[in-house]
């Protein structure tokens, strides 16, 4: 069996007077939860799209679950599980009834899941969805997702209106059923101590590129922010370490950004005289803003 | 060939629509054998050759339910209910935030567009053949006598019909908007039309072809026009099947 749930090679989506993707190279190993983070506009939804079929891409290749998407096959789409951003779905049918409609659509469904599902995040089954809460559509939308017991599940910002009681009880359902069966989960989310949780690698996109690709934990023991208060002046190469990408200068101390090797950052300041040295851990929202802010950077100038 | 969940889908989605296109044409089709006794009486005010064809027409119960239900009720009742679906068909799904969930399912854009084409197809011959027989049987009930002939008009009109269902689904399929689907749809249903109000080139008209004159007097269908309709169909649904492989939703 193919090792990589979803590849893609030199992947670009033009539009008339934009570009949604550009040049794209990611590789999402099966049996984990990948996030893609990115600030607005960054191209995630359209990467999503492309992956399920529902957008052409412009150039380049992808890749899911080991079938070629430049094709119509639809085989693939029997094993994923795709939630939209905003999902909508045929309001004249009761919950129950737009469970029937997929459950015919696909070859395999888990009635007993589903079931579930409804009971823990109280979807009213008999009630049309044109009259469900905002909420309660989300969570049918997302149970939908899991009945075909996908092998990867896509989840565009998953879950808004959703209490955070009901969340927790769907990412339980989901790391359950999902991913400790071998399935694969790529999610976007604002939400980041929520995926800081749930995955274990993570992308960054910005204006349709890839910015960069790592596991969660290399991430967050390799982003790390280093306060110093020098005595007297520093010389200036002191800065120009491996690893330091940015040097904020506060009050009489700096404040050092280092996304490699902090701890011989650590040590090559602690050489010189110093009234404060201390290692601060960034959360993922602190790492999230800071590439946002490392690319918004040179555009500023 | 048809996937049974979409083709129930579809039929549920538009069952008002039908439901509605079903009434008014059984009530304009079943009031007709009542209303020609009253309309005989009604003196004509005007001559010329209208005057003579209304004449003409008002002495044959026969010829005076061809001229209203298939020259008139029929085909204009379907070019606009042909419309009103065909237009909806996939601009719909657009239009209510719908596509992405549907066309992300694992089914084929080729079967989806046939299904529902099938299932809108399928709906409005049902509602023609309901309405026409209905409007047969009120013949009888008002006493009346109509040929078994009177019946084999639906097939004419049912090839029309699809000529203009295909149009409005083609045009579902290039506009987001259903209403601008629909809009194109009537400007080339009403281009159509053009050859009919030329003298000598009526037979090129689409509608004019509804109304199904040949079979009256006794031809029998005209092969060629049956077959230009069906191709235009094909032609139609061909090309909105193309514009939906590469669409972007």
């Amino acid at each position: 069996m193919h090792d990589l749930a979803i590849q893609t090679r030199g992947l670009s989506k033009r539009y008339s007077t934009s570009v949604a993707l550009q040049d794209l190279d990611l590789e999402v190993p099966r049996e984990s939860v990948f996030a893609v983070l990115g600030p607005n506009g960054a191209g995630k939804t359209t990467l999503f799209k492309i992956l399920t079929g529902l957008v052409g891409s412009s150039s380049g290749e992808a890749t899911v679950l080991g079938c070629q998407l430049n094709n119509r096959d639809t085989e693939f789409r029997a094993k994923i599980g795709y939630v939209a951003e905003n999902p909508v779905m045929y309001g004249y049918y009761t919950a129950l009834e737009m469970a029937g409609f997929c459950a015919s659509l696909y070859p395999r469904w888990n009635h007993k899941l589903v079931e579930t599902a409804f009971k823990r995040l109280d979807i009213p089954e008999n009630k049309k969805i044109k009259e469900l809460s905002h909420g309660q559509n989300s969570a049918l939308a997302l149970t939908l997702a899991l009945g075909p017991e996908p092998e990867l599940l896509i989840l565009d910002e998953p879950g808004t209106g959703l209490d955070p009681i009901k969340r927790r009880d769907y990412f339980k359902l989901l790391m359950d059923q999902v991913v400790s069966l071998g399935g694969t989960v790529l999610i976007s989310s604002h939400t980041l101590h929520e995926v800081e949780r749930l995955a274990d690698r993570v992308a960054f996109l910005n204006q349709g590129r890839l910015v960069m690709v790592k596991d969660m934990a290399d991430l967050k023991t390799g982003e790390k922010r280093i306060r110093v208060v020098f005595q007297g002046r520093p010389p200036e190469s002191v800065f120009n370490q491996a690893g330091i990408v940015r040097v904020e200068q506060e009050g009489s101390g700096y404040l050092l950004t280092v996304t490699e090797n902090p701890h011989g950052v650590l040590e090559e300041l602690s050489r010189y005289p110093h009234f404060a040295l201390e290692i601060i851990d960034l959360d993922l929202e602190d790492i999230f803003l800071e590439y946002a802010h490392r690319e918004e950077a040179p555009q500023n100038g | 060939m048809v996937n049974s969940t979409m083709f129930r889908k579809e039929w549920r989605e538009n069952a008002w629509k039908h439901i509605l296109a079903l009434v008014l044409l059984s009530a304009m089709g079943i009031s007709l054998p009542f209303l020609f006794d009253w309309m005989s009486m009604i003196p004509i005010q005007f001559g010329g050759a209208l005057g003579e064809a209304y004449q003409r027409q008002m002495s044959d119960f026969n010829l005076y339910m061809w001229a209203n239900w298939y020259g008139k009720n029929l085909y204009q009742i379907l070019i606009v209910y042909a419309v009103i679906i065909g237009m909806a068909q996939i601009a719909g799904e657009v239009g209510r935030n719908t596509a992405g969930f549907l066309f992300s399912k694992p089914l084929s854009r080729e079967l989806i567009f046939r299904s529902k084409f099938i299932s809108g197809a399928a709906a409005m011959i049902t509602v023609m053949v309901v309405a026409t027989i209905l409007t047969y049987l009120a013949a009888m009930l008002a006493g009346r006598e109509l040929p078994s002939l009177f019946l084999a008009g639906l097939v004419v009109n049912a090839a029309g019909l699809l000529v203009i269902y295909s149009l409005a689904l083609m045009f579902s399929v290039v506009f987001d908007d259903q209403l601008k689907a629909g809009a194109a749809a009537f400007v080339v249903a009403l281009v159509i039309s053009v050859p009919g109000w030329i003298p000598g080139y009526g037979m090129y008209s689409l509608y004019r072809q509804m109304h199904a004159w040949p079979i009256y007097a006794g031809d029998g269908f005209q092969i060629p026009a049956m077959a230009v309709m069906l191709l235009a169909t094909w032609l139609f649904y061909r090309i909105g099947l193309g514009r939906l492989l590469k669409k972007d939703f």
